[in-house]
């Protein structure tokens, strides 16, 4: 007795254990393991369970430090079955949350300078601001400071941060400039003719423009060199963005194509038709798993870019202007005066349950148009920019609670920043490492390996024409035959004729033995139906 | 002068005070000497040339006999040393033979054979003649105590001996004791001689036989005291298998005959005796066993000879300080050196197992840790130093927690055990003991018996803990599964190796158990094996079947054939698709009753199987419980059937035929009619709803959807819409967009892409059942959103008339011009041949034929065409060949190659475990802090402080 319940209270701990493991290599899991028995060396067998059991306290490790995580996101949660969540208006929520969150909910109006782009930086502290007009703000938009106002006096068409907030592009009528903090322009990219959008690549400091002549340029700000220029050959793209995965650009067309691009590939690497009309927006989740597009065709499409099919598709009542996805999947959507957040659209997608059917939160209505919308990073805000001026909305569950200050830190004061900066230059990653799947680095050439072990293989036989043959055509007109018929004229007797007649009459004997043999078992009566 | 004594004494000598083998020996050398002059040719031969030396008797045989022959025969193609030793090879073990003997006659461990015995009556008249010369002290009483005598009596004899060795050189043969120890001291030296020369294997093979024969010769003639010669030699003869028995009267004949011969014998010996040897034989050196012994290699002989050592080594009389000659300094250098290493060797390999746990350590950090100090670090039992400390040990010392003064509890017992005991009587105490004693010996001998039973580990044993631990684990894995966790991927490829492996093997067919089973035809009374074997026929046609291709129709296994069977063949315009649907369920439930009706007759190979009782009683009830499902299939079905008809008379809408009879989804149904009645005919909603209804269709409708399809096509989801909805929303029929995709994208994936969840039909209805109120709620919940957003968002569009779609009207024509799609595929297409494989046209015109003006059309035609094809991509090789909407570049990035690694690294032997190995991330933002330090951990790290070199192997 004693013994059975020592032995259930040892599997319930090792189930316990492995429960555990499996959660973990749920999250933090890093694909299959090797199988370390199926190595040939002592050595490398050891290595590769030391290894292994490495991968195995990695992942208990990080399961482990959740621990450290302390803040969780919350949504809005309907109390009853008739509540909707998108019913809940800004100053209900203002009202209810605290006074440093309702502070972050706020509207710029900035009617003359027309509809406003926006951006963020990349931990969340700086705002900004570019009218088409050309009046373009930087603010440190918690505490309300103003950085630096400008009035360029020509069309501003997009703007953005550099690496941090201590400079920023603005695409402008004719070039890109690039200013610093007090506004200074630093650099004119001349090469960046009549830019429509930017984007910037943090890891690699790439400024990416999409131009009105449809290239795609890339200059490393780093090192001020143009890294790429890549003819698009579809005329003037409708949007930009870049998928923050694997640092692809996805360009928008005119004629519904989305197009996928490397700086080291002068073709597209992936090009999808996602709407029938030209696409107005584009966003990637932050995984790099999905994408949401908007189009002129009143539709929002969501797409799964692993394998690059469609998996929902959402009508609007006018065509989205802008869409953005937050760190914690909210999708924010603009068209025309409204703005929805939708909740939940990636998770139905992979649970292979229905689509999500309502948003779950609505915003606009007033007559603003809205030109953009952008979610602000760690933080439940989302930024839109209309033709109005620049509203600040709070959207409860829609930031990462927990930051990393190795990658981005809200909270980060002068000397932080500086080292942060020099650290990301010193791991800057090279333009060349851009591709499809990030994870290509350090993995095996195959095609190259396989070159390499038949070079290398002494004793490697040439492939025999014959065995081929042997195996092949099991008809009439077998490909033995065939080769007999075709091959070389009837004097020409050499080995290899040779070998392809034997190898034929043997066929032949057996097809006859096999006859001979059904006919027997089909006795005398029925023999003359064998074939 | 010890010659000329040896001489006068040597008989008695030898017949009196040396043991039997030395006797015989002797008198076979004697015996030899004469059947040599005797019968020359017989033993001409010698009988064990090449190392038979089993037997002492066949070597003395050969010793004296063939001085001379043998002498003049084996020089010429023998080494050097043979012919310098000469007999002694021979004559070496021979007489190691009498040395042994004579140390056993001195050790005295004989005597189970008294000497009389030994010397019997035959043996008596046969050596009359001789006169033993300590017959008188030896011969008739036992010897019971020879130990205090016999020292003196073999000092004496060993003098005889030095004397005999003095006299050696002269004469050989007259003397036993001298040949004797001569031939002792040559065979020594043979054999040091072939331990010197690295001894062929051979040679280290006749030492030991030689060994051996010493000894068996000791055993033999143990307990003789006296030497008997005849008794001896037969002894030995019998040892000896290859003798024949014609051998033994010859012999006998040589004992009688031996005196006569003896003269002469000595003058022949005398001469040869002078040569003088490589190690320097003539000396006049005394050496005794104890001086040969260390010379001795083999550690067999060594053992063999160590009482003989300890005998010499107390009745010592050669000379101390003399030894025998030392070896050449080449074969002393290199047994030194061979000794050497052997002990460096020693040394070295305990050293094996510290380098080796070194090099294979991860981490190893300078100076090592001292083994000794750790040993120190031992925690003696704390002592309570302060107040409160003392205090509380006080406590848990008088609550029996804690043990007082050191004093474990054991001790505790045991002292006032020890103190009980002094008031109870001896007796008891005893008898208690004896008690204990019984307990304590059957507990052992319980817990011997249990060792046994474990160590007998039987097939059935084995068997049913395996069945235990395959219970367990089953358990164990459904528990997991239950919690959600899903282990099978981890173990996924055992399993589908164990599966294949069952699947190809006939472990089923060809084991034991059925081969028993089917010559015992233990079948036929025992209902498990009955069982058991109806199980197995089953699963072998089973098998059979998998590997023919067939499917197997077994109950839980249908889900594959329906999707199979299930085709895309079906119309996706028909307008009565669920009824097509209704009807393939129909007909397969038709199908599915037809066997059973028809499944009277079996027929196969197993029918007669099939035809016994236990078999047809099974099927019988097997055959109900299906009935009884397929009936409740049926009700099911008709059920639906019937439903739509109510449903139509009910609500205002039609939602097909899929609504079904149960009243808690029908109320649903009217809340949501009733929604979508306030709604109006907003377009986006009655979209959502036909999603909804699709959905629905789906469900129920089931297998029309192929489980392996993306999704539904868009044109059967048009026609269905248009199903749905044709009373009210007549306008969507012509959707623009949809008519267009209709055309020409297949794979349009609607809204509904998600919802058409392929579920089977045997999986069936029960799923249906419970999924469908879920959707429904579902569905009303959407609805109800759906409507309250919009009427939020626009409340302009309240409208009856659909705006959105007169603004798909209005997009329908803004785009009128744009072929957006077919342009699109016309890209591909473009795409495809661009990248796919290409004819280069190589021929060069002229060459090989006529070309220029004049030329024929048919000579043109004639001439042969030189053309290569450039590989490319296959159409049906491309990423995107089954994704009609998108073109991926197949084209390689050149500039991504530089970072990968162009062969395999070394020491990995597949990909696999290549890219396993940079799978994990070293860097600090990817992973905790401590997995970050032992990821970037040196392997060897050095400390400050004196890095000494290893006293002694770890552990």
């Amino acid at each position: 007795m004693a013994d059975s319940a020592n032995k259930v209270a040892v599997t319930n701990d090792d189930r316990e254990a492995k429960m555990r493991l499996a959660a973990a290599e749920q999250i933090y899991g890093r694909g299959k393991g090797v199988n370390a028995k199926s190595a040939r060396d002592k050595k490398l067998r050891a290595n590769l369970k030391r290894q292994e059991f490495k991968h195995k306290e990695a992942v208990l490790q990080a399961k482990d430090a959740e621990i450290l995580l302390e803040h969780s996101e919350g949504f809005l949660e309907p109390e009853g079955e008739l509540e909707r969540t998108y019913k809940v208006r800004q100053d209900e929520i203002r009202e209810s949350v605290g006074i440093e969150t309702a502070k972050k909910g706020f509207e710029l109006k900035l009617p003359d300078m027309g509809p406003y782009r926006m951006d963020y930086t990349r931990n969340g502290r700086d705002l900004l601001l570019a009218g088409r007009k050309g009046h373009v703000a930087t603010m440190d938009w918690r505490e309300g400071k103003l950085g630096c106002e400008l009035q360029l006096n020509e069309t501003v068409r997009d703007a953005r941060w550099l690496h941090n907030n201590q400079f920023f592009a603005v695409a402008q009528k004719k070039h890109t400039y690039i200013y610093d903090r007090q506004g200074t322009e630093i650099h004119c990219l001349s090469k960046h003719l009549e830019p429509l959008f930017l984007e910037f690549l943090p890891y690699h400091f790439l400024l990416a423009s999409a131009q009105m002549s449809g290239h795609l340029k890339y200059t490393d700000t780093s090192t001020g060199q143009t890294v790429a220029e890549l003819p698009t050959r579809l005329g003037k793209p409708t949007a930009l963005a870049q998928n923050p995965w694997n640092a692809i650009l996805h360009v928008g067309h005119q004629n519904g194509t989305v197009t996928l691009w490397s700086p080291n590939s002068q073709t597209h690497l992936v090009k999808a038709l996602v709407h029938q009309g030209p696409v107005r927006s584009i966003a990637m989740d932050r995984q790099g798993r999905y994408m949401v597009t908007t189009g002129q065709d009143q539709k929002m499409n969501v797409w799964d870019i692993r394998m690059y099919r469609e998996v929902h598709s959402y009508s609007c009542y006018q065509p989205g202007a802008s869409v953005a996805i937050s760190d914690r999947g909210l999708t924010a959507v603009g068209w025309g005066t409204q703005m929805s957040v939708w909740r939940g659209l990636f998770d139905a997608a992979s649970a292979d349950v229905g689509k999500v059917q309502s948003p779950y939160m609505a915003w606009g209505g007033d007559g603003q148009h809205i030109e953009n919308v952008r979610w602000c990073p760690y933080e439940d805000i989302l930024g839109v920019g209309h033709d109005q001026g620049f509203a600040s909305i709070i959207v409860p569950g829609a930031g990462e609670p927990n930051f990393d200050s190795l990658e981005a830190n809200p909270y980060e004061n002068v000397r932080q920043r500086q080292e942060h900066e020099v650290h990301s230059l010193l791991t800057k990653l090279q333009p060349d490492m851009i591709s499809l799947d990030p994870n290509i680095i350090g993995k095996l050439d195959t095609v190259n390996d396989k070159k390499y072990q038949e070079q290398r293989n002494p004793d490697r036989q040439p492939e025999d024409h014959m065995e081929k043959l042997k195996n092949r055509g099991r008809g009439r007109n077998s490909a033995l035959r065939k080769y007999l018929r075709k091959k070389g004229g009837k004097n020409v007797i050499d080995e290899k004729r040779l070998k392809a007649e034997t190898l034929r009459k043997e066929h032949a004997a057996r097809t006859k033995d096999k006859l001979k043999q059904e006919r027997m078992d089909l006795g005398p009566a029925l023999s003359r139906f064998a074939k | 002068m010890p010659r000329s004594q040896t001489q006068k004494q040597g008989p008695k000598d030898r017949s009196a005070q040396k043991p039997a083998q030395k006797r015989k020996s002797s008198r076979s050398l004697n015996a030899l000497a004469i059947a040599e002059k005797q019968i020359p040719t017989r033993l001409g031969v010698r009988r064990s040339r090449l190392g038979a030396y089993d037997d002492g008797s066949s070597r003395k045989r050969t010793t004296g006999g063939d001085d001379d022959e043998d002498d003049d025969e084996e020089t010429p193609h023998h080494k050097r040393r043979r012919t310098e030793d000469g007999g002694s090879l021979d004559g070496g073990s021979d007489s190691e033979g009498h040395e042994w003997t004579l140390g056993q006659v001195n050790s005295d461990d004989d005597s189970e054979l008294d000497s009389d015995e030994a010397l019997g009556e035959s043996d008596e008249e046969r050596f009359e003649g001789f006169t033993f010369r300590a017959s008188k002290s030896t011969f008739k009483p036992k010897k019971a105590a020879p130990q205090p005598k016999k020292p003196s009596e073999i000092n004496l004899d060993e003098d005889f001996d030095e004397s005999d060795e003095e006299s050696d050189g002269e004469d050989y043969d007259e003397d036993d004791d001298l040949g004797e120890d001569a031939v002792d001291l040559t065979t020594a030296w043979d054999m040091n001689a072939a331990a010197d020369e690295e001894e062929t294997k051979e040679a280290a093979a006749k030492a030991r036989r030689a060994a051996r024969d010493d000894s068996d010769e000791d055993s033999g003639s143990e307990g003789d005291s006296e030497g008997d010669a005849s008794d001896d030699d037969l002894s030995i003869s019998d040892d000896d298998t290859s003798v024949d028995p014609h051998g033994l009267s010859k012999l006998q004949d040589f004992v009688q005959s031996m005196e006569t011969e003896k003269p002469t014998k000595r003058t022949q010996k005398s001469q040869e005796q002078g040569k003088p040897s490589e190690y320097g034989l003539t000396s006049s050196n005394k050496l005794t066993i104890a001086d040969l012994l260390p010379s001795i290699t083999d550690s067999r002989l060594k053992n063999s000879l160590k009482h003989v050592d300890a005998v010499v080594q107390a009745s010592k009389t050669g000379i101390p300080g003399k030894l025998d000659a030392p070896l050449a300094k080449r074969q002393q250098d290199r047994l030194d050196r061979a000794a050497a290493y052997e002990k460096s060797k020693e040394t070295l390999n305990r050293w094996l197992e510290t380098v080796k746990a070194n090099r294979r350590a991860e981490h190893l950090s300078f100076p090592l840790r001292d083994p000794d100090a750790e040993q120190t670090h031992r925690l003696e039992a704390a002592k309570p130093q302060t107040d409160l400390e003392s205090a509380i040990q006080n406590i848990l010392v008088e609550s029996g927690l804690a043990e007082a003064e050191g004093k474990t509890a054991e001790d505790q017992i045991q002292s006032f055990e020890e103190l009980q005991a002094r008031n109870i009587p001896v007796e008891e105490i005893q008898a208690r003991r004896a008690e204990l004693r019984k307990r304590r010996d059957l507990l052992f001998r319980e817990e011997v018996r249990a060792k046994r039973i474990k160590k007998i580990k039987s097939k059935s044993y084995r068997r049913v803990h395996r069945k235990e631990r395959e219970k367990l684990e089953q358990q164990e894995r459904e528990a997991l599964q239950a919690a959600g966790v899903d282990m099978d991927d981890m173990d996924q490829e055992k399993n589908e190796r164990m599966r294949a492996e069952a699947r190809m093997g006939s472990k089923h067919r060809d084991s034991k158990w059925a081969k028993g089973l089917k010559e015992t035809g233990r079948t036929a009374w025992d209902e498990e094996a009955r069982n058991s074997a109806a199980d197995l026929a089953q699963r072998e046609e089973e098998l059979r079947k998998r590997i023919e291709g067939k499917r197997v129709s077994n109950g839980d296994d249908d889900y594959l054939s329906s999707s199979s069977s299930e085709s895309e063949d079906e119309d996706p315009f028909n307008e009565q698709g669920s009824d097509v649907e209704r009807e393939k369920i129909q007909r397969k439930l038709n199908t599915l009753t037809g066997p059973v009706d028809a499944s009277g007759a079996v027929k196969g190979p197993h029918a007669d199987l099939f035809e016994m009782k236990f078999m047809k009683n099974a099927d019988a009830a097997r055959k109900e419980q299906n009935d009884a499902e397929l009936r409740q299939l049926e009700r099911e079905l008709n059920g639906e059937e019937a439903q739509p008809d109510a449903e139509t008379e009910v609500g205002r809408r039609k939602f097909g035929q899929s609504k079904k009879a149960d009243p808690k989804a029908r109320a649903k149904q009217l809340l949501k009619n009733e929604f979508e009645e306030k709604l109006g005919s907003d377009d986006e909603d009655a979209q959502a709803i036909e999603s909804d209804d699709n959905m629905d269709i789906v469900v129920n409708g089931t297998t029309k959807q192929k489980s392996g399809a993306s999704g539904n096509k868009k044109p059967s989801q048009a026609s269905r819409d248009s199903v749905n909805q044709q009373d009210d929303t007549p306008a969507e029929d012509e959707n623009p967009w949809l008519v267009q995709t209709g055309r020409t994208n297949k794979r349009r994936t609607g809204p509904d892409a998600q919802e058409s969840i392929d579920i089977s039909l045997d999986a069936s209805l029960p799923q249906a059942v419970s999924a469908k109120p879920q959707s429904k709620k579902q569905k009303t919940k959407a609805a109800l959103a759906k409507q309250q957003f919009d009427a939020d968002s626009d409340s302009d569009d309240e409208a009856k008339v659909p705006v959105l779609l007169k603004n798909h009207d209005l997009v329908k024509r803004a785009f009128a011009g744009d072929e957006v799609v077919q342009d699109f595929e016309q890209d591909k297409m473009d795409t495809i041949e661009d990248e796919g494989d290409k004819v280069v046209d190589n021929t060069l015109p002229g060459w090989g034929s006529w070309a220029g003006e004049g030329v024929s059309k048919r000579q043109q035609k004639r001439q042969k065409r030189d053309i290569t094809t450039v590989a490319g991509v296959k159409p049906q090789q491309r990423k995107d060949a089954k994704l009609d909407r998108v073109i991926i570049n197949q084209k390689r990035v050149q500039k991504n190659k530089k970072y990968m690694a162009s062969q395999l690294p070394h020491e990995f032997e597949t990909k696999q475990q290549y890219e396993r190995s940079l799978r994990l991330p070293l860097g600090p933002e990817w992973s905790t802090k401590e997995t970050f330090q032992s990821g970037t951990k040196p392997r060897i790290m050095i400390k400050q402080g004196v890095i000494k070199p290893m006293s002694k192997p770890m552990q």
